[in-house]
């Protein structure tokens, strides 16, 4: 019973959340709702048993991930961009598609997937012992090379993103060269010149 | 009333399908694009602690954990990528996106 009232209440407030990160005019307020979805979803994730996930969720996304858009929306002068219209040429399309994605997924949870029974989802990861030392026995002893593979990406991605915004900064930038300004020297950057009169100096 | 997998599976199919709607609706911005495509991630990695908790394998977990990593590293090269872009044109329609070249 307990478990019902928490789920139809942060169910309930994750689709409203959801429906307000799509429907909002205000980028800013996006970003806010998107984290408050992230939020109800961790709540979620208590309840399926998954508390290492939950946690992840707020402090890796919400700390990190949420507060990146949040920055780049800042970032993004929101007086010179321009405000969405709600309702565009589009929004009978999605609303057909919509539609039509809904009746397929219904379809294939009633009908095509007659093989998953309709239990109440209690797992059994207590007999595991402690779930959260369990989890990191799998990703650092069985799956230690997608976890390498994982740091990798990261690494890669921060390299890159570093990248293009530093080329993009030094093409208006004049940066200090140090080799050219050691070998510069009198012989090569001076020069006396004899002036004509009434030429100039081409 | 008992919650069963049903209840859960419809929750994470109405999240994706509200995130699906928001890439048709908001074709205009892209910041808009990427917030409904966040909104897609978090209602797959629902949908794999569901039935992580239905077949009481840790793999979903492990799985969750390596998506959660992957779109962390998407999502700020997407940023980077639409600062550069809103830096260069002033706006993030996506339909100016056509006058790129090269």
């Amino acid at each position: 019973m307990l478990e019902a009232i928490i789920f139809y209440l942060f169910g309930t407030v994750l689709v409203l959340a959801a429906m307000g990160v799509v429907l909002a005019k205000n980028p800013v307020y996006s970003v806010l709702l998107l984290i408050f979805a992230f939020f109800n979803a961790a709540a979620i994730f208590v309840l399926l048993k998954a508390e290492f996930l939950a946690m992840v969720l707020i402090i890796v996304y919400v700390g990190a991930v949420a507060v990146l858009f949040l920055f780049v929306v800042m970032l993004i002068n929101l007086r010179t961009a321009e405000k969405r219209k709600l309702f565009t040429k589009y929004t009978i399309f999605a609303l057909i598609l919509l539609v039509i994605l809904g009746i397929e997924l219904c379809i294939f949870m009633f009908k095509g997937i007659s093989d998953i029974k309709p239990v109440i989802l209690d797992s059994n990861f207590a007999q595991l012992g402690d779930a959260v030392s369990y989890f990191g026995q799998l990703i650092f002893n069985k799956y230690y090379y997608l976890f390498l593979v994982g740091g990798l990406i990261l690494t890669v991605a921060m390299i890159g993103a570093v990248i293009i915004v530093d080329k993009e900064e030094t093409s208006n930038n004049q940066r200090q060269d140090v080799f050219l300004q050691n070998i510069r020297s009198k012989e090569n950057s001076v020069k006396a010149v004899k002036v004509e009169i009434e030429k100039g100096i081409k | 009333m008992e919650i069963t997998i049903f209840h859960y599976l419809m929750l994470s199919g109405l999240v994706f399908l509200i995130g699906v709607f928001g890439i048709f609706l908001n074709r205009k911005s892209i910041i808009s694009l990427i917030m409904s495509v966040e909104v897609i991630f978090l209602a797959i990695n629902i949908n794999f602690i569901i039935f992580a908790s239905y077949w009481n394998d840790f793999k979903g977990h492990v799985l969750v954990l390596f998506i959660l990593t992957v779109s962390a590293a998407e999502i700020a090269i997407a940023l980077v990528a639409l600062v550069i872009y809103f830096n260069n044109r002033h706006t993030t329609i996506v339909d100016d996106l056509s006058n790129l070249r090269g």
